[in-house]
C-alpha cells in the first residue's frame, strides 16, 4: 500500500516537472529587472509579480527598491530615488518621470535597461503609452530620443525562441 | 511436480537468466542511443561555436573600420559582407538600439523612417547586453530537430566599445540529420530488443533446461530408481554435473545394492541356526520316547547352533560398530607384541586342530592402531589359518618392517583360496566353501570385519595364494616412527 502511494507521489511529481517547464511570467502587474546569474541566452530584463498599487508612484518606488526574487538584479545606481512623476499635459499618454540626478551617472545599455525597465513597469499603468525620463530635472542628452515607449523594448528574438 | 515443489515463476532460474541477459542489452542499448546523439551534439554545438564565432569576427572587424556606426554605414558595410547562411544578423550601437537587422528589407527602415518618426529599437537579449559589456557570447540548443545557435560579439574600435553584432543561426538540415540519426539507432534498438528478448528465451530456457532435467533426475533417484542416469551433452561444466551425478548414481546404486544383499545374507545366515533349533527342538517334542543321549545329542546341537547365532550377531554387532562408529583414540601399538599375545590365545586352538603355528616376529614395528582393533586382525587371521588348514598343517606369522610400512603376514598350508575367489574373500558372508565354513564355526564375517579393522587405521590387506600350498593374507600399516625419549624410556 505504501510503495503504491509513492508510485503515485512519483508519477504527480513527474507530471508537475514536465507541466511546468518553462513558465512565462504570471499573469498581472509586475516589475521588470534585469536578469541576473550566468546565463547566455533570454531576456535581458525579466518580470517579478507585483501586488502594490497600480499608480506609477508605487510602481516607481518598489522598482526603485530592487527585486526580491532569486535571480533578478536591479539596473538603477545606488541611491536613485524619485522626485516626482506628472501625466504630460500637451501629450496625452505620456508621462513624466523625474529622477535624482544619481540616474544621469547611467550610460548605453545600462542606461537602455533601466530606461525599459522603468517604461515597461509603469505603462502597464492605465493610460500610459510613453515614459519621458529625466534626471534631477535634465533630459540624458545622449540617449536616442526621449520619448521611451514599450514597444521598443525587443527582449527576445522571436526567430530563435518561437522557430516555424 | 507438487506444488511444493513447484518454484514461482519469478524465483526460476530461466526467468533470472533471461532478465540478466535483457537488462545487460537494455544498458547497452540505452548507451547505444544516448551516447552516439550526445557525442554528435556536442560536436556540432562546437562547430557551430567555432562557424558562427569566425563569422561574428569577420563581421565585427569589418565593422570597426566605420570608427562610429550609423545605419547607412552599417547597411552598406553588411550589404558587402556574405551571410554565409545565418538566420540574423543583428547591429546595435552601445546602448543596444538596433542599427542593423538583416530580416528587415531595406525598405522597410525607410518607409518607417518616412513617417516623420524614426522607429527605435533595442535589442534587450543577453547576447547583445554582454557583449555590450565586453564579452564573447555563444548559446546553442538543440530542440524541435533544429540547431538554434545564438553568437553576439562586441565592435571595439580604439578599445572603446562602439557597438555589437549578434547572430542568430537556425539550422534544420543539421538537426534533420540528427534526428534521422536518432531514428535509426530506436529502429535499430528495437529490433536489438526484439533479438535479445528471443535469444535470452532460448538460451536461458536451454541453459535451464538441463538444470531441470539434472532435478528431475535427482528426484526420481531419491524416490529410489538408483537405476536412473543422465545423458551428459557437450563438454561444459553442466556435462561434468551430469557426469558426476552419474557417478555418484553408481555408487549410491552399488552401495543399495551391498546393503540389500547384506540384509539378504544376514537374514538366510540367521534363518539357518534358528531352523536347526526349531527342527531339533520339533524332534525332541514329537518324539515319545526318545533315547536320553540321542536327546542330549539333539541339545547339543541346538546350543552350538545358539553359539553360532550369537557369534554372527557379535560380528554384525562389530561390523555396524566400525561403519557408524569414529576409530578410537590411536597409540603407537607393537605389532609384535600384540600379536604374540594373540598367538598364544589361540594355541589351545591350534593344538587342538593339531596345527603348529611358527611365527617370526621383528621387533620395533610399531604402528598407529588400538591394541583390541589390531588384537582382533590378527586373531581373525590366525583363527581362519588354523580352522581351513589340515590336520598336522602348519600356520606361518610373521611380523617385520617393509620401508615406511610394518607387515603382518598370515600363511597356511591349507586348503587355499582358488585364484577366482581371491578378490571377494573379504565380502561380508562370502565363503569359499561354505559346508566346510559352517562345520568349521565361521560367520563369513571374519575376513570382512579384518578389511573394514585394517581401512580404519589407514593400513590394507591381501590374500593370495602361499606357494606351494595354501594362502597367505598380509596387513599392511604405516610404520609409526618412535620419538627419541620414548625409545630411550623404551630401551
Amino acid at each position: 500500500m505504501r510503495k503504491k502511494r509513492w508510485v503515485l507521489l512519483l508519477i504527480l511529481t513527474l507530471l508537475l516537472a514536465a507541466c511546468g517547464g518553462e513558465t512565462e511570467h504570471a499573469e498581472g502587474p509586475v516589475l521588470w529587472f534585469c536578469t541576473g546569474g550566468e546565463r547566455s541566452h533570454g531576456p535581458a530584463l525579466s518580470p517579478q509579480p507585483y501586488q502594490g498599487e497600480m499608480t506609477p508612484e508605487a510602481l516607481l518606488s518598489a522598482l526603485l527598491a530592487g527585486p526580491d526574487q532569486a535571480g533578478l538584479v536591479s539596473p538603477f545606481p545606488r541611491g536613485v530615488a524619485m522626485q516626482r512623476w506628472s501625466w504630460d499635459e500637451e501629450r496625452p499618454g505620456v508621462l513624466l518621470v523625474d529622477l535624482s540626478e544619481q540616474y544621469g551617472a547611467l550610460a548605453d545599455v545600462s542606461l537602455s535597461l533601466a530606461d525599459y525597465s522603468i517604461v515597461l513597469t509603469l505603462s502597464q499603468v492605465e493610460g500610459v503609452e510613453e515614459v519621458e525620463i529625466t534626471a534631477g530635472g535634465r533630459k540624458v542628452s545622449y540617449r536616442s530620443h526621449q520619448l521611451l515607449a514599450p514597444g521598443e523594448a525587443v527582449l527576445r528574438d522571436e526567430l530563435a525562441d518561437t522557430p516555424s | 511436480m507438487n506444488k511444493k515443489n513447484k518454484v514461482p515463476f519469478f524465483a526460476s532460474l530461466q526467468v533470472k537468466y533471461a532478465l540478466s541477459y535483457f537488462v545487460i542489452f537494455a544498458v547497452v542499448l540505452v548507451l547505444l542511443n544516448t551516447y552516439p546523439l550526445m557525442a554528435s551534439q556536442e560536436l556540432l554545438f562546437t562547430s557551430k561555436r567555432d562557424s558562427l564565432k569566425s563569422q561574428t569576427a569577420v563581421m565585427a572587424s569589418a565593422l570597426m573600420e566605420l570608427e562610429s556606426l550609423s545605419a547607412e554605414q552599417v547597411a552598406r558595410v553588411m550589404n558587402m559582407l556574405d551571410s554565409m547562411g545565418t538566420t540574423r544578423i543583428l547591429v546595435t550601437d552601445p546602448a543596444g538600439l538596433i542599427l542593423y537587422d538583416s530580416t528587415r528589407q531595406p525598405g522597410e527602415e525607410e518607409a518607417d523612417s518616412s513617417n516623420g518618426e524614426a522607429e527605435y529599437r533595442y535589442a534587450l537579449y543577453q547576447e547583445v547586453v554582454s557583449a555590450l559589456r565586453g564579452n564573447d557570447v555563444f548559446y546553442s540548443r538543440y530542440v524541435d530537430r533544429m540547431f538554434t545557435s545564438t553568437a553576439a560579439m562586441p565592435i571595439v574600435y580604439r578599445g572603446m566599445v562602439i557597438g555589437a553584432i549578434y547572430i542568430l543561426e537556425v539550422d534544420r538540415a543539421q538537426g534533420q540529420l540528427l534526428d534521422s540519426l536518432q531514428q535509426n539507432l530506436r529502429t535499430i534498438s528495437l529490433v536489438i530488443a526484439a533479438v535479445t528478448v528471443v535469444m535470452s528465451t532460448f538460451f536461458s530456457k536451454m541453459l535451464t533446461a538441463r538444470i531441470a532435467a539434472l532435478l528431475r533426475a535427482i528426484r526420481i533417484v531419491g524416490e529410489g530408481e538408483y537405476g536412473h542416469r543422465l545423458q551428459p551433452v557437450g563438454r561444459d561444466e553442466m556435462a561434468q554435473l551430469a557426469g558426476e551425478f552419474n557417478q555418484l548414481t553408481d555408487r549410491l546404486q552399488t552401495t543399495e545394492e551391498v546393503r540389500r544383499r547384506f540384509v539378504s545374507d544376514a537374514s538366510h545366515e540367521l534363518k539357518t541356526p534358528l531352523a536347526s533349533i526349531r527342527l531339533l527342538a520339533d524332534s525332541i517334542l514329537q518324539t515319545d520316547e526318545m533315547d536320553p543321549a540321542v536327546v542330549r545329542d539333539f541339545v547339543g546341537d541346538i546350543g552350538s547352533e545358539a553359539e553360532r547365532l550369537t557369534r554372527i550377531t557379535e560380528h554384525l554387532l562389530a561390523l555396524t560398530r566400525l561403519d557408524s562408529l569414529p576409530a578410537g583414540e590411536e597409540w603407537a601399538v607393537d605389532v609384535a607384541r600384540v600379536t604374540e599375545r594373540t598367538l598364544a590365545l589361540l594355541q589351545p586352538v591350534a593344538d587342538a586342530a593339531g596345527v603348529t603355528v611358527e611365527k617370526h616376529l621383528k621387533p620395533g614395528c610399531a604402528v598407529l592402531c588400538t591394541e583390541d582393533d589390531l588384537s582382533q586382525i590378527c586373531y581373525n587371521l590366525v583363527e581362519n589359518a588354523v580352522k581351513y588348514n589340515y590336520n598336522g598343517g602348519k600356520v606361518f606369522v610373521s611380523v617385520y618392517r617393509d620401508g615406511d610400512q610394518v607387515l603382518l603376514e598370515v600363511g597356511d598350508t591349507g586348503v587355499g583360496i582358488p585364484e577366482e575367489d581371491l578378490p571377494k574373500v573379504f565380502n561380508r558372508f562370502y565363503r569359499v566353501d561354505k559346508a566346510r565354513s559352517r562345520a568349521a564355526g565361521g560367520t563369513g564375517l571374519g575376513l570382512s570385519i579384518v578389511r573394514d579393522t585394517v581401512r580404519r587405521h589407514g593400513g590394507w590387506v591381501t590374500a593370495r595364494p602361499r606357494s606351494p600350498e595354501g594362502s597367505l593374507f598380509t596387513v599392511g600399516f604405516p610404520r609409526y616412527v618412535l620419538e627419541e625419549d620414548e625409545r630411550g624410556r623404551g630401551q
